[in-house]
Parts: structure tokens; C-alpha cells; sequence
């Protein structure tokens, strides 16, 4: 296992050969098989559930689960499986007869009127929604390993191995601790281990900084680090973990828990937007810097924010060509934009397009419309909270316009209970703030926890935390911290929604991948049926039941929701996520029985 | 006449449209979270008519019906569909009960097939039949989807006038003179001449401030999902000998639910892992090829368990005036409530209790006149 997200010189792991629908091409042991398609242009992975449209991926986290191809005669996601000699991958792009005629019977409920009062034709309907739904069949499922459940005892049990997972793994153990670290990446490090510039606010370099840390981690006994593996959540007997790699789900007994997931760029709505070529900001870096492939040679960025720009500047150093477009007018901004190439403001609608992967954009702004030709799209525009977990959990929630969905929580990093956030899940924009609350956390746990002299260390570090707080301007952190004292919730303001690129809606801008739905079968459940709640909204649509279980479309779905009916998105709401948060095998449940 | 129902599941809902469409005047519905939320919207979304007892067969067969009929009107398409279920059979004594009660099911016009293991076997290559006696096969049984359920009686109440009172609870009713008097609300206090307490697992609350005390208790049930796959299970399959059911949504997913001790009561609505790996286990014991299949989302509802397993519909004659049940449905609200909304609505509005309503009345439980519903899945 390398723990260390070190950089590479190309490539990452020892060249193989592997066969694409026959075909043979050169991959690497150490990365995902998507990542080797990608680089040898077989940009298309699958085609989605009701459209047949083709898609790809969108980021290489394991829990996003958006296309699953046949590698090895499974079913797997391709952006989990590595690269191995010899290896086959299948992909089906064959389309049913007739698919685009046949598809809306799985719309639901907008086409079925007439069909149901006929009781042959609905009959022979019902036989067709169940062979039309691209699903993959169940004998295919292989699993070459067998699946066991093993019991992992800690004192704390850390979620997510970014900056501040790090920090307060660190401060944890060295207050004599045990410490579980749980990672569903390959490496720890989170974001630094793929943004390779350094962190604002923090004078040491960025590679010493992880390298620090990860030495100081791994040479004390009292951690156990768990990388490839997802926090599956939290069921009313045991929180759990699933390691698909290993196909083992562990069983945590811990007294307290810190959720540091970080934050997650989502995806930005506009025409096309399921297009091969279309990923999240930190995908598109995480390819570069961590796998060594370029995603294209000439990109579109969408947004404008400090995380945008550094997604640019170090695509520029590759000699990629970037467009960079947002809603923001070009006057009176904040960000220095000499470093790229060309930028677009004022942006009204972007219209992808291409045959298998993004070949062009219509930008339409407020001064006209400009065609460009890019072969990749990063979508940039909004980071929010991974809360997902935090969900499950039923913890509040408020929403603050331009950061996203905010669990309440006080200034100890404490949101209930044993249960304790840091970093960019509590919403927090800034790495130097991250850095602290891991220390926060961790020190609150300890004192929890009753380690001597952790309360001296807490009320200082929360001193240092609040004069940064106002050094660095982020004064809504002491509304969510007045809030948890309080329990009111005031009012919250709302303009727009950041990843909304669209004038109007459209069946071809996406808000949930997994189950096909778009923009305007939304605006038709807003519109027609008078649904203001993302609970309903979902119930009627299956918007958050896909594979994804809502982690890239739930906060989407709620901000168009309340865009179209002008409400706040405290009132639509998100839907309660449930465990387990990615799925698990029933032969790894079963304990490796019948597997 | 005012009237008020008191619960926006499919039980008020059902009620709700079925008053309006017979022009009951004015009709409120009252819900403390929002339409269809307690346990409708947490179903397990199957439906039959094969019951124990020859009263709720005959129920569930005439309410399956309305549904159908419903189906055409609804704005939303419940999406009916006849799987079939398919109880697996391990011993003499089992088939035996099936066969004899085969012969009421006959006389409804509802027979289903014995089969034996070779039957199964031809049928559904995919069961595991090792241990497996025989098979009771009801092809008029299947599924429906909860939520369009609701949401089409939701959309006809609201075109009827229904007025639908969301995030509203009732606290307390309010009689006087033996005589329903008012509902206690958040916004103050509501006049009305009726009402119809169908709040399932919350309804004992409200009858209890009124002294009322029947033989009901909520109890947790959890739900396994799985990731979709292409179809291939056709009836829900319960299995008597480990207490497991599976089946597959047209979605895809593969659903299930095993029994597994939890103790009665209001308590939350969580699952636990434990019942997750039972219900595994017993899965890939029986449906082998189910072993890759990946648990995706669990989650719990309640049935609202009557001590005889079946449902509790209108008032005993001591009951303050205008006072109504319909509730107690033990896991089978979907399948009762469209015949309950419909016989519930007369009984109100004419004061007749219709023939099918009479062995559900609440007095039974003093009159040990019990339904005694064995036949309970999950």
C-alpha cells in the first residue's frame, strides 16, 4: 500500500496489457482501469439506464458508482478496479430496438395514462419496462474474492484523510489514543495529494506539509489506516466501513467519531452534461497529477474561484489550453485572471456536444454566443459538504448561499453526541482553517474522552480558531455556532444556483445521472404537480435512489427545486440519506458464505 | 357536515377521496409531516389475496379491485402488476394448510397452484430447492408503488376539495356531550362533526387521551435494497422456513425483509446490521446467484400489529359520536385501504355498516369475535 501520495514521473504503477472490447492497449498496474481506457481515447464506458445515452466518469471516487463496465466478466465500477495483464474489459454500447420510443414507459408516472386503462396493453407495457432498463444482469456479478467481516476496535474512528483527518489523526495519537483513519481513496492526503500547488495561508510547501504529516502518522503505534475504504455509515448497532478492494466490512467499535469528508465539486447543469469528458474540478487534477493523464488539450472550466484557478494554472503548466467561464461579470473581481488563457463572464447557458465524448461548447452570455472547441469540461462552480454521513445521522442542517448544505455544529467541532466534523465538511472555505478544526476536533474528542489536560488545549486552540475566523472575514461560522446554541434558524438568503447553466429547462441538462433524470422532468414535478420538497420531489422522480444514493445530484435537485418555485432551500430541503452510503456485496455481509 | 381524518397515508387518503367523491361536504385531512410520510411512503410496495382468514381474503381481493378500477382515473399510475408470490414449503403440515386453504381462495376466484419442487425447479431455475418440500404459487398477488398510490389519491382528494392541512398535528380531540367536539392544532382549534383517526402507529396516541384502549402496538420492520439489475424475479418469494421474503421491483432492485426480533413500540426508525447479515444469508441460501447483488439502502417503517393480525375499521357504539377508526392494518394498509376508504365513507355518510366491514369492526377484540390472521409476512 503507498500511503503517500507521491509525485510521479508519468505514469503510475508498471505497464500492462489489457483488452478493450478485444482490442489491446497499455495500461498501468496502479491505475483504474477507466483511467487507461481514458488515455487511450475510449473515453465511453456504458450507456445510462432509460436514455441509452453514453456516459462516462465523472470523478474516480469509488462512491459515485455513475457507469459500471465488465472487467474480468464483472460488473464493477472501472474507476475502482487497477489495471492488470491480461485483463478484459466489456463494454455493451449496442442500443435496444426502438430504445428512444420505448424509453419514456420508464419515466414513471408522465406517460402511463392511457396505457394503464387497457389491461393487455399494460401488461405487454410492464414487460417491456422490465427488459428496457440498461441494468446489468446479476450472473454477471462475479466476485473472484471471497468476502469476510472483521470487528476494528479504536479509541476514535477518523473519517477521510485530507488535511484536517490528518491533523487530528495526528493530535489524537499523540495524546496516547488509538486511532482508526478510514480513506476511500488510494492515498491519504485528500485534496494535497493531487493539487500540487501550495496551500494559502500555510508557509510550509505543500509536499513537505503531507510528507510531515504522513511520517509522524505512520510511525506512531496508535494509528491504523485503512485506505480503498469507504465509511458506509452508521446502522443502529455498528458504524461500519466497506473496502471493496479487499471486499472485507469492517465493524468499528470506537467511543467517538470525526467526519472530515471534505467537500465534493459537484456537477454543473447545462445542455449535455453527461457527456464523456465532463468531471469534477479535483478529478480533472487528479488525473494529471496523481495518474499522469492529461484529460484533453483544451478545456473548459466552469466557475470562477480560487479552486478554479489553481485547476487552471496547473493545466496551463501542461501547456493545456483553458477557457474559463462563470456567471460573474468580468469588472470588479477579486481574481487575478493574467494566467489564463481566455474567460468568459456573464454566462447564461452552455450547450456541450459531441458524438461519444465533449467536443464543442455554446457559450451563450449576456454580449452573445461563442462557440470554442474543447475535448473536456471541469466543473468547478460549486464545492459543497460531503454531509452525507452527517445525514444519516438526521444532524440540522442549514443552507448559506454560494457554500452549500451546513451541518450545525459548535466551535468544539462538536455536532452531537461522540460525533465530532472538521474541514470542509463543516463547510469551511479555507485549508489554514481545516488545519485548526482537525486540531479542534481532536482535541475535543481527547477531552471528551477524559485525556488529562485537554481542556486547557482545546479553549486555546478555539481562541486561536475564532481571531482567524475574523482575520480571514468567514463570519457566518459563528452563526452556525450561535445556532447550535440557540436551535433558531433564521431565515437564509438564496440568489441563484451556482452550478445552474441553463435559461430554461431541458431534457438534455441532467441533475441525476444514475436514474436519467433532467431539468425538466423536475420543472414538469415543480410545475404540474406542486412539489416543493426534495422528499416529494424524490418520491415522485427517484431523484437520490440511484447507485450514487444522491451523492452527486441531492444538493442540485434541491437548489433547482428552489429556484423554480422561489423558496428557500432550508424549506425544500435534502432527503435522509440511509447506510449503507455505497453498497455492499451480500456475500461480504453474509461473512464470506456462499461467496 | 364537517369532517376531519386525522393521518395522510394511504389510509386517510383513501378515505379522504372516497367521502369527496360521494359529496360528503366539507373534508379536512390532517397530517403532521407531510402526505404520506409515517409508513406508507416506507412500504415494501407488494400486495396480495391470499390471506388465512376467508374475511380478509375477501377484502383484499374486492380492495385490489377498486385499485385496478382507480387506476385509469388516477392522475398517477399505481403501477399494478401481478408477479405472483410464491411460498416455499417445507414440510407435509405447511402444503397441507395450503391445500385446504386453497379450496376458500377457490371459492373467491382466486386459486392458486401447489407445486412441487420439480415444478419449482422448471419455473424458477434460479431457487435453491434443496430442502424445499413444495411451493404455494398465488398468481394474483404482486406489486404496486407506494408513493404513485398515494400521490393518486392525493391529486383526485385535492380536485375533490379535500382541504389538505400538512405539517399540522392533532394534539387532542375535543368532545363534549359524548359528542366529537373539536380538533387541538398547532393553529388553534378546529370545529368539526367527524372524525376518522387513521394515523396508523400514531392513532393509539390520540385514543388514549379519550380513554380508548384497543389491542393495537407499532411494530418496526426493516427493508433491504439493493443496486438495480436487469429483471429477472418475477413473484415476491417467501421463504417459511428462514422468515425471509425477496423479490424485484420493475426498477430493478432486488427487495427484501427478513423477521428478526425488535422490541413493539414507537422506537426509531433505524436499521441494524445485524438484521442486514440475516437477511444475506438467508438470501444466498435461497437465491444463490444473489450473492453479488449489493445492498444499496435498508431502511424501517412500522406495522400497525392488531392483536389478530388484521385491520380496525369505524366506531363501537359507546365511542363519542362521530368518532371513526380505520387503522391496525399489521403490514397491509395497500392492500385493505382502497376497500376500507370506500366502505368507511358509506358507513359515514349512511350510517349502514356494509356486509365486507362488519368481522373488522372494533368491538370484535370484547366480542372475541378474532380474525385470527396467520398468514403475516416480514
Amino acid at each position: 500500500m503507498n500511503l503517500f501520495g507521491d509525485p510521479i514521473q508519468g505514469r503510475r504503477g508498471s505497464r500492462v496489457r489489457i483488452f478493450f472490447n478485444g482490442i489491446g492497449l497499455e495500461g498501468h498496474t496502479l491505475e483504474p482501469v477507466s483511467i487507461a481506457l481514458y488515455y487511450n481515447g475510449f473515453k465511453v464506458l456504458g450507456r445510462s439506464k432509460k436514455l441509452y445515452r453514453v456516459r462516462g466518469f465523472y470523478s474516480l471516487s469509488p462512491q459515485d458508482r455513475l457507469v459500471l463496465a465488465k472487467v474480468g466478466g464483472e460488473y464493477v465500477n472501472p474507476c475502482e478496479v487497477l489495471c492488470q495483464e491480461g485483463q478484459e474489459v466489456h463494454v455493451d454500447l449496442s442500443l435496444p430496438f426502438l430504445v428512444k420510443l420505448f424509453s419514456p414507459l420508464l419515466d414513471g408516472y408522465f406517460q402511463h395514462k392511457k396505457l394503464v386503462k387497457n389491461k393487455i396493453l399494460w401488461s405487454l407495457a410492464v414487460d417491456k419496462i422490465k427488459k428496457l432498463a440498461n441494468h446489468p444482469k446479476i450472473g454477471d456479478m462475479g466476485a473472484q474474492k471471497t468476502g469476510r467481516i472483521l470487528e476494528v476496535e479504536s479509541d476514535v474512528v477518523v473519517v477521510g484523510g485530507g488535511l484536517s483527518g490528518l491533523v487530528a489523526t495526528y493530535t489524537i495519537s499523540n495524546l496516547g489514543l488509538r486511532v482508526l483513519l478510514i480513506d476511500d481513496s488510494p492515498a491519504l492526503g485528500g485534496r494535497m495529494r493531487y493539487d500540487h500547488m501550495d496551500i494559502p495561508g500555510i508557509s510550509m510547501p505543500r509536499e513537505d506539509l503531507l510528507r510531515d504529516l504522513l511520517n509522524r502518522i505512520t510511525a506512531s503505534e496508535n494509528v491504523r489506516i485503512l485506505t480503498r475504504t469507504v465509511f458506509t455509515g452508521l446502522f443502529e448497532d455498528h458504524p461500519t466501513a466497506y473496502s471493496e478492494y479487499d471486499k472485507t466490512l469492517y465493524i468499528l467499535k470506537a467511543k467517538a467519531y470525526i467526519i472530515a469528508t471534505g467537500l465534493i465539486d459537484i456537477p454543473c447543469i447545462f445542455r449535455n452534461n453527461d457527456l464523456p469528458g465532463v468531471f469534477s474540478g479535483s478529478t480533472v487534477l487528479e488525473m494529471i497529477n496523481y495518474y499522469g493523464v492529461e484529460p484533453g488539450r483544451r478545456g473548459l472550466i466552469i466557475g470562477l474561484s480560487q479552486n478554479s484557478l489553481r485547476i487552471a494554472e496547473q493545466l496551463k503548466r501542461l501547456g493545456i489550453d483553458i477557457v474559463l467561464v462563470s456567471r460573474l461579470k468580468h469588472e470588479n473581481m477579486e481574481y487575478d485572471l493574467s494566467k489564463i488563457g481566455e474567460y468568459v463572464g456573464n454566462v447564461r447557458e452552455i450547450q456541450a456536444s459531441g458524438k461519444t465524448c465533449v467536443e464543442r461548447v455554446n457559450i451563450i452570455h449576456d454580449s452573445g454566443r461563442d462557440e470554442v472547441k474543447v475535448d473536456f469540461i471541469a466543473c468547478s462552480a460549486f464545492s459543497i459538504p460531503d454531509v452525507r454521513i452527517l445525514n444519516q445521522l438526521s444532524s440540522k442542517m442549514v443552507f448559506l448561499d454560494n457554500v452549500g448544505f451546513i451541518p450545525i455544529h459548535d466551535e468544539y467541532m462538536n455536532l452531537k453526541d461522540n460525533i465530532f466534523i472538521a474541514g470542509g465538511v463543516s463547510g469551511s472555505p479555507y485549508s489554514i482553517l481545516h488545519l485548526i478544526e482537525g486540531e479542534i476536533a481532536a482535541l475535543s474528542v481527547a477531552y471528551k474522552l477524559g485525556v488529562k489536560g485537554a481542556e486547557p488545549l482545546v479553549e486555546e486552540k478555539i481562541k486561536e480558531y475564532r481571531s482567524k475566523l475574523s482575520e480571514m472575514n468567514v463570519k457566518w461560522k459563528n452563526k452556525i455556532f450561535e445556532i447550535s446554541r440557540s436551535g433558531l434558524i433564521e431565515n437564509t438568503s438564496f440568489t441563484y444556483p451556482p452550478t445552474l447553466f441553463i435559461e430554461k429547462p431541458r431534457n438534455d441538462a441532467f441533475i441525476c445521472f444514475c436514474e436519467d433524470i433532467t431539468t425538466e422532468d423536475i420543472s414538469k414535478t415543480v410545475y404540474e404537480k406542486g412539489f416543493r420538497t426534495l422528499e416529494l420531489v424524490k418520491r415522485s422522480l427517484g431523484v437520490c435512489t440511484g447507485r450514487c444514493q444522491g451523492r452527486l445530484c441531492m444538493v442540485n435537485a434541491s437548489l433547482y427545486v428552489s429556484y423554480l418555485s422561489n423558496l428557500d432551500p432550508d424549506q425544500v430541503g435534502l432527503t435522509k440519506a440511509r447506510a449503507p452510503t455505497t453498497p455492499i456485496p451480500l456475500h461480504v455481509l453474509a461473512g464470506g458464505e456462499g461467496g | 357536515m364537517k369532517i376531519a381524518i386525522v393521518g395522510g397515508g394511504v389510509s386517510g387518503l383513501s378515505i379522504a377521496y372516497n367521502l369527496a367523491v360521494r359529496g360528503a361536504g366539507e373534508i379536512h385531512l390532517f397530517e403532521k409531516n407531510w402526505v404520506m410520510y409515517g409508513s406508507s411512503t416506507r412500504s415494501g410496495a407488494r400486495f396480495r389475496v391470499h390471506f388465512w382468514t376467508e374475511e380478509n381474503s375477501r377484502f383484499a381481493v374486492e380492495s385490489i379491485k377498486r385499485l385496478e378500477k382507480l387506476a385509469g382515473k388516477m392522475e398517477w399510475n399505481p403501477i399494478i402488476y401481478r408477479g405472483g408470490y410464491l411460498w416455499l414449503l417445507f414440510n407435509e403440515y405447511q402444503i397441507e394448510r395450503f391445500k385446504e386453504t386453497n379450496k376458500m381462495w377457490s371459492k373467491l376466484g382466486v386459486q392458486g397452484i401447489i407445486l412441487k419442487p420439480e415444478d419449482i425447479r422448471e419455473r424458477y431455475s434460479y431457487i435453491n430447492i434443496d430442502d424445499v418440500l413444495g411451493a404455494f404459487y398465488g398468481p394474483q398477488d404482486g406489486s404496486l408503488h407506494h408513493d404513485y398510490v398515494c400521490f393518486g389519491y392525493y391529486s383526485l382528494a385535492k380536485k375533490l376539495g379535500v382541504i389538505f392541512h400538512e405539517f399540522t398535528p392533532v394534539d387532542e380531540i375535543i368532545t363534549a356531550n359524548n359528542k366529537v367536539k373539536q380538533l387541538k392544532t398547532m393553529n388553534g382549534l378546529v370545529d368539526i362533526d367527524v372524525v376518522v383517526l387513521a394515523a396508523g402507529a400514531w392513532t393509539n396516541e390520540l385514543l388514549e387521551k379519550m380513554g380508548i384502549h384497543l389491542p393495537t402496538e407499532p411494530l418496526r420492520k426493516e427493508v433491504c435494497l439493493t443496486e438495480p439489475y436487469h429483471h429477472f424475479i418475477d413473484p415476491l418469494i417467501i421463504d417459511m422456513s428462514s422468515g425471509a421474503y425477496v423479490g424485484q421491483t420493475l426498477k430493478g432492485e432486488i427487495l427484501g425483509s427478513i423477521d428478526y426480533p425488535t422490541p413493539p413500540g414507537l422506537i426509531k426508525l433505524e436499521t441494524r446490521l445485524e438484521f442486514v447479515v440475516r437477511w444475506a444469508k438467508a438470501i444466498i441460501k435461497r437465491v444463490p446467484i444473489l450473492k453479488n447483488a449489493r445492498i444499496m439502502r435498508t431502511w424501517a417503517g412500522y406495522y400497525m400489529m392488531s392483536a389478530d393480525n388484521s385491520h380496525i375499521m369505524g366506531r363501537e357504539p359507546e365511542w363519542p359520536e362521530g368518532l371513526y377508526v380505520a387503522y391496525g392494518y399489521s403490514g397491509h394498509g395497500f392492500m385493505m385501504a382502497p376497500l376500507v376508504g370506500e366502505l368507511l365513507a358509506e358507513n359515514i355518510l349512511t350510517g349502514k355498516i356494509p356486509e365486507l366491514m362488519k368481522p373488522f369492526l372494533p368491538t370484535r377484540f370484547k366480542e372475541n369475535k378474532l380474525i385470527q390472521e396467520k398468514l403475516v409476512i416480514g
